[in-house]
């Protein structure tokens, strides 16, 4: 998410929150297919992400002007509420994680589909770099924020069912979260300086 | 920024929030530009290390098409209805994104009306209690004023009544000049209470009389058909005397006072000369 990004973002922002209805087709277009991938991520088959990612543009265009008014950046923002409809998809169908072969399954089945709007070659890079460096800082957590902070964002489970589950006391996991999550914030910062 | 509101803002990107405390949040949020800049941070924050995890597959070509239809389906009718019963599991879903910013609207719309309403409440209860209070200082100060007035009126009263006591006093007090009967210098004045039925006489320049007679008071009283006596008067050898006196009867009024030269000791009724005499 470089400056360029982000003055597009603010723009696509400004148009959705004046109800122009182009822009969530750019929205879309810039941002649909890395939403796409998130929401499959959680939910780990095609149909729901689809659902989910609807959900979430949905939401952009009807919190449009309270987030153009907040100057929130909409990728994130897409992102964080496709995850959350998502989760919500896992938890009304009781799924949980999906397998590594349910989406090789499902990986087989999108190739097949016509995809749209490729990013371009440099920034599938730039974004593939970022990801990666990201994902190697998810990583280099210790063990017990790395698996609150995996059960957190992909499971569906609740703080507390995470709690449960684990067998630690709320706070704690709550506190381990937040603390992994401050530790890749700095590493973002670290990436987004480079 | 308190660790309550990291935890908060955490909570909230992670839809750990029920509604209330989401729009509360966002309250927050629209008011307070360091709680947005860290909300925008954690959105990022959670957003990469999602990213990160998330595998490279495109999206079927048809999404696109449903996902331009948003504007036209998400009508204001329809935002407009919230609470009505979900088909199944897929519109709560649907709608809970769909509807959120309209909710949030509301919500929020809910909480200023109730805020607005609570300041207006105070603000006019506070207007009432500073005109009640007003009025209430208004009517203490009116009080005094009356209470101060009533203290002079009854000051005045109480001058009034002991002017008028002072009065009835006076008006009890019956008061004459005598003049001689004897064409001589003598004269006199009598002072008599009616009240007390007793009172003062003095006289000057009457003659020496015998031995055997006496000077004799009379008060004249219309009630009866006699002068009531008033007793001796003792005069000194200058013609002069000064002497108190009490009237036998009581005596209701005085029309005149008169001094009649009688035999020594005196008559029940009076039998000689009026030497000195004062009408009222």
């Amino acid at each position: 998410m470089n400056d360029a990004q982000d003055k597009v973002s603010a723009e696509v922002l400004s148009r959705l929150a004046r109800r122009d209805s182009s822009a969530l087709e750019q929205a879309y277009d810039e941002f649909g297919r890395t939403v796409y991938g998130v929401a499959y991520r959680v939910v780990g088959q095609a149909a729901d992400a689809e659902e989910a990612v609807q959900d979430a543009f949905r939401a952009l265009w009807s919190n449009a002007v309270s987030l153009h008014s907040r100057k929130a950046n909409p990728l994130p923002w897409l992102i964080t509420t496709a995850r959350r409809a998502a989760i919500d998809i896992l938890r009304k169908r009781k799924s949980r994680i999906p397998s590594a072969a349910t989406i090789a399954e499902d990986e087989l089945e999108t190739t097949n589909r016509v995809s749209v709007d490729e990013p371009t070659a440099g920034e599938a890079l730039q974004q593939k770099e970022v990801a990666q460096k990201v994902a190697a800082a998810v990583r280099d957590l210790p063990d017990e924020q790395q698996q609150i902070v995996q059960l957190v964002f992909y499971s569906g489970l609740t703080h507390q069912e995470v709690s449960d589950k684990l067998g630690l006391p709320l706070g704690t996991v709550k506190s381990r979260l937040r603390y992994g999550l401050q530790k890749l914030q700095m590493k973002i910062g670290e990436v987004s300086n480079v | 920024m308190s660790e309550r509101d990291e935890e908060l803002i955490l909570d909230y990107v992670l839809g750990e929030l029920d509604d209330v405390a989401s729009a509360t949040l966002e309250l927050r949020v629209a008011q307070e530009p360091e709680l947005a800049a860290a909300l925008a941070r954690c959105e990022e924050t959670v957003a990469m290390g999602l990213l990160a995890d998330a595998p490279d597959v495109a999206p079927p070509a048809d999404l696109r098409s449903r996902i331009m239809v948003i504007p036209e389906a998400t009508s204001p009718v329809e935002s407009a209805r919230p609470t009505e019963a979900p088909a199944d599991d897929r519109v709560v879903v649907v709608r809970r994104f769909a509807y959120a910013g309209w909710g949030i609207a509301a919500a929020l719309m809910v909480v200023a009306t109730v805020l607005i309403g609570r300041i207006g409440d105070r603000t006019n209860e506070v207007d009432r209690l500073r005109t009640e209070i007003a009025s209430e200082r208004e009517a203490l100060q009116r009080v005094g004023a009356e209470l101060a007035s009533v203290v002079d009126e009854r000051e005045l009263l109480v001058a009034r009544v002991a002017q008028l006591d002072s009065r009835r006093a006076l008006d009890q007090m019956k008061i004459a000049t005598l003049s001689s009967q004897l064409a001589d210098a003598s004269y006199g004045f009598a002072v008599f209470d009616t009240k007390g039925g007793e009172g003062v006489i003095e006289v000057v320049n009457l003659p020496e009389i015998k031995s055997t007679q006496d000077y004799q008071l009379w008060v004249v009283d219309p009630q009866y058909p006699n002068p009531v006596d008033g007793g001796i008067v003792q005069v000194g050898s200058d013609g002069r005397a000064r002497v108190r006196f009490h009237a036998k009867q009581q005596v209701d009024d005085v029309a005149a006072f008169a001094i009649s030269l009688e035999k020594k000791g005196g008559v029940p009724v009076a039998e000689g000369p009026m030497v000195l005499v004062g009408s009222l």
